[in-house]
């Protein structure tokens, strides 16, 4: 090992210490914890999104193959017949529909989002750029209401969207853009 | 339960099993609060970073992609914490310095020895204080908390080149800060 290399490792040494939580670090977490309430389509969201490990035998995937091949035949059979009229009423959707945010950044690793949706959480939303064009997409289910959120870039820089409708003053020297997600109205 | 993994214990919390969730508050909160004092911030401003840090992992637990690297992933939440914390980190390193004073008479094995122990640890924390963040953190994640090269580029989201380069220039800004204690130790 070289001697700059053994003087930095003992210099950083020297501000090494036996660090320990205290006892009331879990307790005030868990405290914390326990007080949240989960709205019901952040459940059904993350429920859905959450990956599992599904196990099945040969012949268990035979008969579940086989079931989902009946269950489309059939219904793909009721499909032929049948009039506007007969089609089941489509069921009260509760959860909100997504609202896209779009942020152009070719020179981007990666681009984040968050606001009052999501804590203020700077890791909350990961936007995608499926076809590599530098144009950043993340659909967010909103209810109706005023929200204010930033982007940011490469884990570091939080910038406004400039297609906003409008920014406001974040109180720390920077700007944070505003939406306004409205009804859904019938036509 | 202590022997679950930590990919067992997201399972039981996404379950509904809160108290599980605090199995991996004292598996990690040691870890999470050193970084974060190493980072240069205060106990108390540590202990609120590191608390709203695991609140904020409970209320994404769903959202935690590799539940088994669940430290990798809570990490990423208090390092970014710490960056928008930063305007109020403050004087851990003069706070550091006059606590240890406090007590240098009664400390062995000389009060000179002691005192020059305390003068180089009050010299690096100021030290550390100049260098740029990712500079400072991969230093502190490497030196202090015993992170490879490799372990550091997944945990801050970068390449590995990116993490030996902060590397390079951290030692580097140590070296031109610190440049008593290198010319100490050249030989004659």
């Amino acid at each position: 090992m070289k001697s700059d290399e053994r003087i930095i490792r003992a210099l950083m040494e020297s501000v090494r210490e036996d660090i320990r939580a205290p006892e009331s670090l879990r307790a005030d977490v868990m405290r914390r914890v326990h007080a949240i309430r989960v709205p019901v389509w952040r459940r059904a969201l993350d429920w859905v999104l959450r990956p599992r490990t599904l196990r099945l035998s040969p012949a268990g995937g035979l008969a579940a193959a086989g079931a989902l091949a009946v269950v489309l035949y059939l219904g793909i059979g009721s499909m032929g017949g049948g009039t506007p009229a007969d089609a089941p009423v489509a069921q009260e959707n509760d959860e909100p529909a997504p609202t896209r945010f779009v942020f152009i950044a070719p020179e981007a690793s990666t681009v984040e989002m968050t606001g009052d949706f999501a804590d203020w959480d700077p890791g909350a939303i990961r936007l995608r750029d499926e076809r590599g064009t530098g144009v950043w997409i993340a659909d967010v289910p909103l209810e109706p209401g005023v929200y204010q959120y930033v982007f940011i870039v490469d884990g570091q820089e939080w910038r406004p969207d400039p297609q906003a409708v409008s920014q406001v003053e974040d109180g720390f020297g920077r700007e944070n853009s505003v939406v306004i997600v409205s009804e859904a109205v019938e036509l | 339960m202590k022997d679950w993994s930590d990919g067992d214990v997201v399972e039981r919390v996404l379950s509904g099993n809160r108290d599980a969730f605090g199995l991996l508050v004292e598996r990690y909160q040691d870890q999470m609060l050193a970084y974060v004092k190493y980072m240069g911030f205060d106990d108390a401003t540590a202990y609120d970073v590191v608390q709203d840090g695991f609140v904020r992992a409970f209320r994404h637990l769903g959202r935690c992609g590799d539940p088994e690297r669940f430290d990798g992933w809570l990490f990423r939440i208090v390092a970014n914490l710490c960056r928008t914390a930063g305007k109020r980190r403050s004087k851990r390193a003069m706070e550091a310095l006059d606590d240890h004073r406090s007590t240098l008479v009664s400390q062995e094995p000389t009060p000179h020895e002691r005192a020059e122990e305390l003068d180089m640890r009050a010299h690096v924390e100021s030290a550390l204080e100049t260098l740029p963040d990712d500079q400072r953190e991969a230093l502190v994640l490497m030196y202090l908390q015993g992170y490879s090269v490799n372990d550091i580029a997944e945990l801050t989201d970068a390449s590995q080149s990116a993490v030996k380069m902060r590397l390079k220039r951290g030692r580097d800004a140590l070296k031109d800060r610190l440049g008593s204690y290198f010319t100490e130790a050249t030989p004659a």
